[in-house]
């Protein structure tokens, strides 16, 4: 009992040594700008009109904030080409993603949210610079989570998710390992899908990259990609479980009954 | 018999054998529960004392060898009983299923709702022989799709990439009965009934008693007692 009683203190003072970072989800959109945050951030430096050009420092009451302007989600409102004069690669290659497809109309808008630009993902005024692999692996799943949650709950089943998020490996793979950060990839096509396998599995063959990563355990919609294989993976499921819950109900109920009998005969005498 | 005398019930290497299964379990469970339950408390530091996700990858695949070394070790087991000490392999002594154990099952069922007496068992119980026979079945798709896991390019190579997805579902929920089994039903019919808690010693020193023999294997006990030969090989000197 000792050594096992060890074991459990060691872990959890491991698990706390190495806890998962603060989730760093994107705050609900306001107006308001915490100064002393601000700097601790990747944009510390900058000033208001770096960004906001049409803000007049000197001029504040004339032209900001108007009546009209001050209840709208401040991300649908500022115009993210002003990114762009310094971050022209990403800017650049965000244009060719997917996201930018869905705000240019090219693809049906499939969430609630506008199309994302930047500020749907970076946190301007308050993300530092500078996070490790791990630390980001967190942040994508909450992040990319927000608009995706399917396909958070299922990459979090997956390897990938548990060894990355849960246990802070840093050779496992995040959101934005396979499906890039800027120049964002569905993968809905089987040699995409493939090329990205390859970075980390050089020996991945195409049926390799048929591995379903967001696999849903539920009857998908006849139309959906890929239908029959979730299908597949929906009864596979249930027949395991009918099967698991048949063994161990039908084992468990012969031990319990047992149990009973024993006792009962111990008391007897 | 006045003074208590033993005898073996099992040889050395089937103990050994026993033992490599417990070992590899302990293994295979350990360093995979805190993966499978990744977000629960204690998951970090456990994958952590076990030198991070890859290091209790290496745990596992050590144990999943051992776990087949057990297997290897206990076909050469059975192939010596057969072919060298000439047992019938469906005989009264054999591990295999026969219609007796069903009848048994029926009969202790019974005995539990005390309508009847307890039935006499053989050299193996019925729940002794499910125990045996559970490991194999569960070393067929539970090592099936583990090698799937370990080698998925090159089980990809002549099969569909969803067959990965598959192995990782039968993976973890024959991984779940075996450890639900285990835990309960093995334990406590082998350890923790009253009658034996709170251990049996007997797989872990081979010897049995003679009060024991004749009370939980009672129909083998009668067999032996005129197979004077058989009563004598068996005696622990």
């Amino acid at each position: 009992m000792r050594p096992l009683l060890i074991l459990a203190v060691l872990m959890l003072v491991l698990g706390a040594c190495t806890g998962v970072p603060a989730s760093s989800a994107l705050p609900a959109p306001s107006w308001y700008v915490d100064s002393a945050r601000f700097q601790r951030g990747a944009h510390a430096g900058l000033d208001c009109s770096d960004c906001h050009a049409d803000i007049q420092l000197d001029d504040v009451p004339a032209k900001h904030p108007s009546a009209d302007r001050i209840t709208q989600d401040a991300r649908v409102l500022f115009d993210y080409r002003a990114c762009e004069r310094c971050h022209k690669e990403e800017y650049a290659a965000y244009a060719t993603g997917v996201h930018a497809e869905v705000r240019d109309g090219a693809r049906v808008k499939t969430s609630t949210f506008d199309a994302p630009t930047c500020g749907n993902c970076h946190n301007a005024h308050y993300a530092p610079a500078q996070r490790t692999r791990v630390e980001l692996f967190a942040v994508q799943s909450d992040v990319c989570g927000a608009c995706h949650p399917a396909e958070r709950a299922t990459y979090l089943q997956n390897f990938h998710g548990k060894a990355a998020v849960h246990l802070g490996e840093k050779r496992s793979a995040g959101c934005t390992d396979c499906h890039g950060g800027h120049r964002v990839a569905s993968l809905t096509q089987a040699e995409d899908a493939l090329a990205v396998c390859q970075r980390c599995h050089p020996e991945a063959s195409p049926n390799m990259a048929g591995f379903l990563i967001h696999a849903h355990e539920e009857l998908p919609a006849p139309e959906a990609r890929r239908a029959f294989e979730s299908t597949l993976l929906f009864y596979a499921k249930l027949l395991l479980t009918l099967f698991v819950v048949g063994v161990l109900g039908f084992f468990y109920a012969h031990t319990l009954l047992w149990l009973i009998r024993s006792l009962h005969r111990r008391l007897r005498g | 018999m006045s003074h208590p005398v033993a005898y073996w019930r099992f040889n050395l290497w089937d103990r050994l054998t026993h033992l490599l299964l417990i070992v590899s379990m302990v293994g295979l469970i350990g360093s995979r529960f805190p993966l499978k339950f990744s977000d629960a408390l204690g998951a970090r530091g456990a994958i952590a004392l076990m030198g991070g996700v890859g290091g209790a990858g290496v745990i596992h695949r050590v144990s999943a060898i051992i776990l087949g070394m057990a297997c290897l070790m206990n076909l050469v087991s059975v192939a010596y009983l057969i072919l060298v000490k000439r047992r019938p392999i469906f005989g009264p002594d054999s591990i295999f299923p026969r219609g007796k154990d069903f009848t048994d099952l029926w009969q202790h069922a019974r005995y539990f709702f005390g309508r009847g007496e307890r039935p006499k068992f053989d050299r193996y119980a019925y729940w002794e022989k499910f125990d045996y026979w559970a490991v194999f079945w569960g070393m067929a798709i539970i090592g099936g799709s583990g090698l799937v896991l370990w080698f998925p390019a090159i089980a990809t190579q002549f099969l569909p990439g969803i067959v990965i997805n598959l192995a990782y579902l039968a993976h973890s929920d024959e991984a779940m009965l075996a450890f639900g089994f285990l835990i309960v039903v093995h334990l406590f019919n082998t350890h923790l009934r009253p009658e034996r808690f709170p251990l049996d010693k007997v797989i872990f020193t081979g010897k049995i008693s003679a009060d024991e023999w004749a009370r939980d294997h009672s129909l083998e006990w009668e067999r032996v007692q005129h197979a004077p030969g058989r009563l004598d090989e068996q005696r622990v000197h």
